[in-house]
Parts: structure tokens; C-alpha cells; sequence
């Protein structure tokens, strides 16, 4: 029985989160420039706190994939949502709520970043007050899609829809448990978890942040907007569906593949590298369904930039899913982790999937919302052939320069002696590198801004229409009752089909995660690790607001090559009171874990102040501000507290009794220490006391231990 | 008290066994399920993205 139903589909909320999209691609992108360049020409830190490499990074990196990416997922999902539903959306009041949300909270980013109040776990950098407001947008998105779905007027779900469905709860769960904290302040909190704890809670959220905020929704997008603009049926369904479950169950299990050659429990690092390679076979069946989907529509790939878009964005999808799980594999870990080579894999993904794919997107559904034609098919073509050459230019160099650091570091003389000895060395040759992918860089972005020219002259030229009238002949049979396979049945029932994918979700994650409380008993004890003092508390905040971890790693791990320029291997034991772990996950500079006593303290002082004094050619910004801002020692009493409440075992009351007295008597020992060093103007309180005596502190602890159980399960990989 | 539990359960060295045989399992169940669907659902539904109202109002759009 079918009746004919007429309603309307809201476009404005698509055009607001379109327009978002691009606007914030500019300035993510610009972002992402900026701090390139700085690499080369450190002036370009400019001097000044909020501008300084570290700071921006995040800024950076939140922009393109909160801001540039989440609107572009937002955008779709709106757009297609309603189509592949034939209904309105849920709720417009939800509608705006997501919108005025989602985008105050890229600015609440925007300014808190640059001021250095950040968590310092990558992609989870915003602080507690931030992080609540997302997970209630994140609710209201995910009502409105949900509540779309339950209204349908069509019968089934298309593969799309369950690619929406799985983001939606994947994300919330992972933000969730990954933003556990406690709060020392309105913009300063600790992780609840400890060192390996937090860093595979960390890799969870972060690897799975790229499968479910950077992949799902946007292979969503691409079975929508794919054969939309190609004309043509999807290659495969079954092909989808077989795509679809495989994918979510899958890479929920990889995140243990950022942590190879740590102090995780071997089985664990296995499994990660297992199922990582595992994950080829879907993404390259997603990949194939994409690309076979044109088939016959090859000359319409000749003539429409979109298509060609999409084209480069499937190729880039497949080079990145390739290249994923053999980064996963140990002993290619080995080499690439911590360089270059990592930035060149992720930029495949954001500039050639995300990026491309967003720019399709938005080239066809302008003028369908302004009922018009693209002001230039020729200016968005030179945007296609710009933006691919921009690639090609961001991503070979950097795996040249990936490799070849990564061969640098590990590169022996005959002596049995590292060639390379000074890091730098291996930095200053990775220069000319940097200067090239800011080329690429440049031409991205002058991309971006044709891209905005031609949105904008198509806008003006055409008529938008923000409620569009359809009418709809609606089977009213019910999904339940028509007989049939039971998958079109469970399609039938969102809620239950929610509730199945995820189930499969969270099936990996607690595989992983269980362990990851036990993994507190197997941590050998080591009984020389004591909790920081309040001088190094504030150091290491210090530490955390300079955003240090974006370029120095604190995890030594289990090879000749790096117990020969750093010392001692890191063990699991010694991170136990590091709430957040700062183990990083670049070294653009030096590992730190065993900096403490490395140089007397006027080094320290002098690097800081000029890194170029006291280490030539370094690319390092400068810190003066650290020799001239004060401690902020009224906020000591806050963070000691919320130590102990994730279990840093401070004395009750210690934070209002001995604590201050005994910064103030570390600080003058630290000036002794300078002066000593031959400076005697260092000012009293100033910051770069906390810091100097964190830094002094690192991995100092197990020097001073009686010898200690090292049956860990990464000693074998000593002898690589 | 979550993390009471959660820290004292035992057999850890199954985890990775249990999580390869979940992983089998719910890889061929999809298989079958997926192989036996009918192929004019199939049809239908790959063509899902391209099926527009046939009275759509706006109809000088140029929607597929």
C-alpha cells in the first residue's frame, strides 16, 4: 500500500555546515603552512608564546580534523541523510544545536591552543570544560541521526546510513573514556590514567579517531556522493556490506599498532600488528567498490572535476589503507616510527581522501543548493591539478626525509659507534626537505582559496533554496512484517542494528582495554620511582603547555642504536605517576627520557633563551618568556590535589604544608645551579626553574634503584 | 570498584585466542549471511543514492 507524501528537506543547515567546511579548511590548512615553515625558519615562531611551533601544531591538526573535516562529515550526512531517508531531518532545533555548537567549540579551540591550555594527547588536546561540550553536540548529532532514521520513509538503510550510525557511536565512546579526568583548575586537568594506561587508552582513541571520524563517515559520504555524481549504481553492494562489517570490526582492534617497542604486553603488540594487516582487505574492498563504481562513466571522469576528485581521493584511500598496516608491521615500525614518514602517511589521508573528497563534495552540491551551475569548471579543474601537485610535493618529501632520519639515527661506523652521533646532524640534512613540502603546502592552500572564489561566484550567481519541497510515494508496509532475508529485517530496525554494530565496536576495545588494568600488576616495581616534587609538577605542566611532546619523544625504545644515544631503554615502571604519559609520538628533536643530568643547568637556561646558542643550526623555537613569566605557584595546591585523586600518592594536606616551602628551597638550589654556570641574573620564581627541574628530574629515578626485574617482554628486541 | 574487578580478572593469556576466534566467527558469519542475500535486494539497494522522488517539486534541479 503506498500514499503520496509531501514534505520539505532543509538545505540551510547543509549551506551553514557547507560554508564551515570550506572557511575552516583555509585555516587549517594555513595553519598547517605556518608551522611547516617553521621548521625551516624558526623566526617564524615569532617570538612569542602563541605562536611558538608547539602551540600551533595542535591548532593545526584540531582545525583540519575537527573543524575542516567534522564540518565536511556534518555537510554530508545533513545533505544525504535526509535524501537517503526522504524525510527531514529529526529535529531543527537539534539541527542548529550542532551547528552552533560543533563550530564554538572550534573556536573555544582556537583560542585556548594558542594560549597552551591543552591536555597534550594528540587529537584529545582541549581541555575539560571543551571536552563536555563536545560529548553533548556529539549526543545531539547523534539523536538527530538516529531520530532521522527512525522517521524514514524508506524501508531500508542504505550502506551510507550505517557508516553514519557506526561514527556516531564509536566517537562518543571514545571521547568519553578517553577524556577521563580530573580537573585541577577551569582549564587544567590530569588524565585519570597513568603512563602505559594512558597511552593505550590514548592510541585506542587516537587510532580509532582516524577510523571513525576520518574514515567511516567519509566512506559514507563516498557511497552517497560517488554515485551521485558519477550516475551510476554502486559496483557492488554485497561488496559494501561485506566492506561495512568488516572495517568496524577490524580496526577497532589496531590502535596497539602506535605502541610497537614499548612496554606493552607482547600479545597485545602482535594482535594490533595482526589485525592491522587484516584491515588491508577491506579498505582495499571499499576501495575497488569506489573505483569499479565508474565503470562505463570513465569519460565523465575526463570531463567533471568532482569525478576527478573522488578519482585522486579512492587512490589516495587505497595508498594510505596500504601503507597503514605495513607501518604497523614491527620491524618497518622499527625504522619509520617517530619520523617524517608517519607525516607523509597521514597527509596521503587528509590531503588526498579527506581533503579531495571534501572539495567533490562541495563542487557538486553548490549548485544543486543554489540551483545553478559552477561559476568555473576550468578554475576548479586548475584547483584539481594544483592540488595534486601540492601532494605529490607535501608527501615524497617527507618520506624522504622519514627515511633517511630513520636510517640516520640507527646507522653504525665500523667502530661499532653511531655515525651520527649528534642528533642535530640528522636534523640539518631533513631541511631541504621541509623547504619543499612547504611548497607543497603553499600550492594546497592557493588551491583552497580558487576553490572558495569559485563556491563563492557560484553562490552569488545562483538562487538558494532552503527548504526543498518533495513529494514521496511511502510504502507503508512495515520493514518487520514484509517477509524476507533476516539482514533487510535487522536494516528495518535502527535501534537494533545500532545496537549489533556496536557491539562489534566495542568488542575489540574491551579485548584491549581489560588488559590494560592488569597491565598495572605486571609493571616490575621499581621502588627508586618517586612521585615529582612540587617544583617539577609545575615544570612538567610547563613542559605540557610549551606542547614539547609534539616534538620530543620520552620513550627510549629497546634497540642498540637508541640505548647508544640516549642511555637506559624505558621502562614501563617508570611512568607511573605521569598523568598524562608524555611519551610523543615525533621526534623532530632528541627523545627526553633520559635528559635529566645529560647538561648542568645553564645549558638548559642558555638553550632555552636561544636554542642556536648553545646547539648551531637547531630549529628549535626560543622560550624567553619562560626566563621572565613567574611560577604559578597559587595554582600548586589545585594540581597537587588533583594529583592524588588519580592516585599520586601525595601526603594529605601536603599541598597546604611543606609544598610550597619546598618549590621555593628546589627553585634556589636551580639558581645555584645557574649561577654556578655563570648566570647570575636569573630571576627568582621565574619558569624556567619548574622547568629545568623537570627536565633535571627525567628518568633519573632508575639510577638511583637497586637493580630491578627487566623480564619484560621487549628485552629480546635488544639484540636487533 | 569497576577497576577492582576489572584489575583482578584472570586468564589473560586467552585474550588473544578468544579475540582470533571471535574475529573467525563473525568474518564467516558475514560471508554466509552476505551470500545468500537475494540479488534483486542487492540491485535495488546499490542504486539506493540514485533513487529520487519521481514528483520532486524543484524539478529544473539537476539531482540524478
Amino acid at each position: 500500500m503506498t500514499n503520496v507524501e509531501t514534505f520539505k528537506y532543509d538545505n540551510r543547515v547543509v549551506r551553514a555546515f557547507a560554508i564551515a567546511t570550506a572557511i575552516w579548511g583555509l585555516v587549517g590548512t594555513a595553519a598547517g603552512l605556518l608551522i611547516a615553515c617553521q621548521l625551516f625558519w624558526p623566526d617564524l615562531n615569532l617570538n612569542t608564546p602563541f605562536t611558538t611551533f608547539g602551540r600551533i601544531r595542535p591548532l593545526h591538526t584540531n582545525a583540519v580534523i575537527f573543524a575542516f573535516v567534522g564540518n565536511g562529515v556534518f555537510t554530508g550526512i545533513y545533505y544525504s541523510l535526509q535524501r537517503l531517508c526522504k524525510a527531514r531531518m529529526f529535529s531543527d532545533a537539534l539541527s542548529w544545536f550542532n551547528f552552533w555548537g560543533w563550530n564554538a567549540i572550534i573556536v573555544a579551540a582556537a583560542i585556548t591552543l594558542p594560549l597552551g591550555l591543552t591536555t597534550s594527547k594528540e587529537y584529545a588536546e582541549l581541555e575539560w570544560p571543551i571536552d563536555i561540550a563536545i560529548a553533548v553536540v556529539w549526543v545531539a548529532f547523534t539523536i538527530n541521526l538516529l531520530g532521522t532514521i527512525i522517521k524514514r520513509r524508506e524501508k531500508h538503510m542504505y550502506v551510507a546510513i550505517w557508516f553514519y550510525i557506526a561514527t556516531a557511536i564509536t566517537i562518543a565512546l571514545l571521547h568519553i573514556f578517553n577524556s577521563l579526568e580530573v580537573p585541577a583548575g577551569w582549564f587544567k586537568s590530569y588524565s585519570v590514567y597513568a603512563g602505559v594506561q594512558d597511552a593505550l587508552v590514548q592510541w585506542w582513541y587516537g587510532h580509532n579517531a582516524v577510523a571513525f571520524f576520518l574514515t567511516t563517515p567519509y566512506l559514507g559520504l563516498m557511497y552517497y556522493f560517488l554515485p551521485k555524481a558519477s550516475g551510476r549504481p554502486i559496483f557492488s553492494y554485497r561488496l559494501s556490506i561485506i566492506h561495512f562489517w568488516a572495517l568496524i570490526f577490524i580496526y577497532i582492534w589496531a590502535g596497539p599498532h602506535h605502541l610497537l617497542y614499548t612496554a606493552l604486553p607482547d600479545w597485545a603488540q602482535s594482535l594490533g600488528m595482526a589485525f592491522s594487516v587484516m584491515l588491508i582487505a577491506p579498505s582495499w574492498g571499499g576501495l575497488l567498490n569506489g573505483l569499479l563504481t565508474l565503470r562505463g562513466a570513465w569519460d565523465k571522469v575526463r570531463q567533471d572535476p568532482t569525478l576527478k576528485f573522488m578519482v585522486v581521493a579512492l587512490t589516495a584511500y587505497g595508498m594510505a589503507t596500504l601503507e597503514g598496516p605495513l607501518l604497523a608491521i614491527k620491524s618497518v615500525n622499527a625504522l619509520s616510527h617517530y619520523t617524517d614518514w608517519t607525516i607523509a602517511h597521514v597527509h596521503t589521508g587528509a590531503l588526498g581522501w579527506n581533503g579531495f573528497l571534501t572539495f567533490a563534495m562541495l563542487y557538486w552540491l553548490f549548485p544543486r543548493l543554489y540551483n545553478t551551475k559552477l561559476f568555473s569548471v576550468k578554475l576548479a579543474n586548475y584547483h584539481f591539478w594544483i592540488g595534486t601537485l601540492a601532494i605529490m610535493f607535501y608527501v615524497v618529501p617527507m618520506y624522504v626525509s622519514g627515511i633517511t632520519q630513520g636510517l640516520m639515527w640507527k646507522q653504525f661506523n665500523p667502530d661499532g659507534f653511531l655515525t651520527y652521533g649528534n642528533f642535530l646532524e640528522t636534523v640539518i640534512r631533513l631541511v631541504p626537505m621541509y623547504k619543499l613540502r612547504a611548497v607543497g603546502g603553499s600550492l594546497y592552500v592557493v588551491g583552497i582559496v580558487l576553490m572558495l572564489v569559485n563556491l563563492y561566484k557560484t553562490a552569488k550567481a545562483g538562487q538558494f533554496i532552503g527548504d526543498e519541497t518533495v513529494q514521496v510515494a511511502v510504502d507503508t508496509t512495515d520493514a518487520r512484517e514484509a517477509k524476507g532475508h533476516w539482514h533487510r529485517w535487522l536494516e528495518g530496525v535502527p535501534v537494533t542494528f545500532t545496537v549489533l554494530a556496536t557491539i562489534a565496536v566495542i568488542i575489540g576495545g574491551l579485548i584491549e582495554i581489560i588488559p590494560m588494568f592488569l597491565v598495572k600488576e605486571n609493571v616490575p616495581a621499581i621502588s627508586s620511582v618517586k612521585p615529582y616534587t612540587p617544583l617539577e609538577v609545575m615544570g612538567r605542566d610547563i613542559y605540557i603547555r610549551e606542547g614539547c611532546v609534539g616534538c620530543h619523544s620520552q620513550m627510549i625504545r629497546p634497540f642498540r642504536s637508541e640505548t647508544e644515544r640516549y642511555g637506559e631503554y624505558s621502562k614501563v615502571g617508570e611512568f607511573i605517576y605521569d598523568h598524562p604519559f608524555l611519551w610523543g609520538s615525533k621526534r623532530t628533536g632528541p627523545d627526553l627520557h633520559r635528559v635529566g643530568g645529560k647538561y648542568p643547568d645553564a645549558w638548559h637556561y642558555n638553550h632555552m633563551e636561544n636554542p642556536r646558542s648553545t646547539s648551531p643550526g637547531s630549529i628549535m623555537p626560543a622560550y624567553p618568556w619562560l626566563l621572565t613569566q613567574t611560577i604559578e605557584t597559587n595554582a600548586l595546591s589545585g594540581r597537587l590535589s588533583a594529583l592524588r585523586k588519580v592516585g599520586v600518592p601525595y601526603p594529605i594536606g601536603y599541598e597546604k604544608g611543606d609544598a610550597q616551602k619546598e618549590l621555593a628551597e628546589q627553585a634556589a638550589r636551580i639558581m645555584q645551579g645557574l649561577a654556578v654556570g655563570s648566570i647570575t641574573n636569573a630571576q627568582p620564581n621565574s619558569e624556567i626553574l619548574a622547568l629545568t627541574a623537570y627536565l633535571q628530574r627525567l628518568g633519573t629515578d632508575i639510577k638511583k634503584a637497586a637493580p630491578i626485574d627487566t623480564n619484560l617482554t621487549t628485552t629480546a628486541a635488544l639484540t636487533k | 570498584m569497576i577497576k577492582s574487578i576489572l584489575t583482578h580478572i584472570g586468564g589473560i593469556e586467552h585474550y588473544g585466542i578468544i579475540s582470533m576466534c571471535l574475529f573467525v566467527f563473525v568474518f564467516v558469519g558475514m560471508l554466509i549471511w552476505v551470500f545468500t542475500m537475494k540479488k534483486s535486494h542487492l540491485n535495488h539497494m546499490a542504486a539506493a543514492p540514485l533513487d529520487q522522488p519521481p514528483q520532486e517539486l524543484n524539478s529544473n534541479k539537476t539531482h540524478a
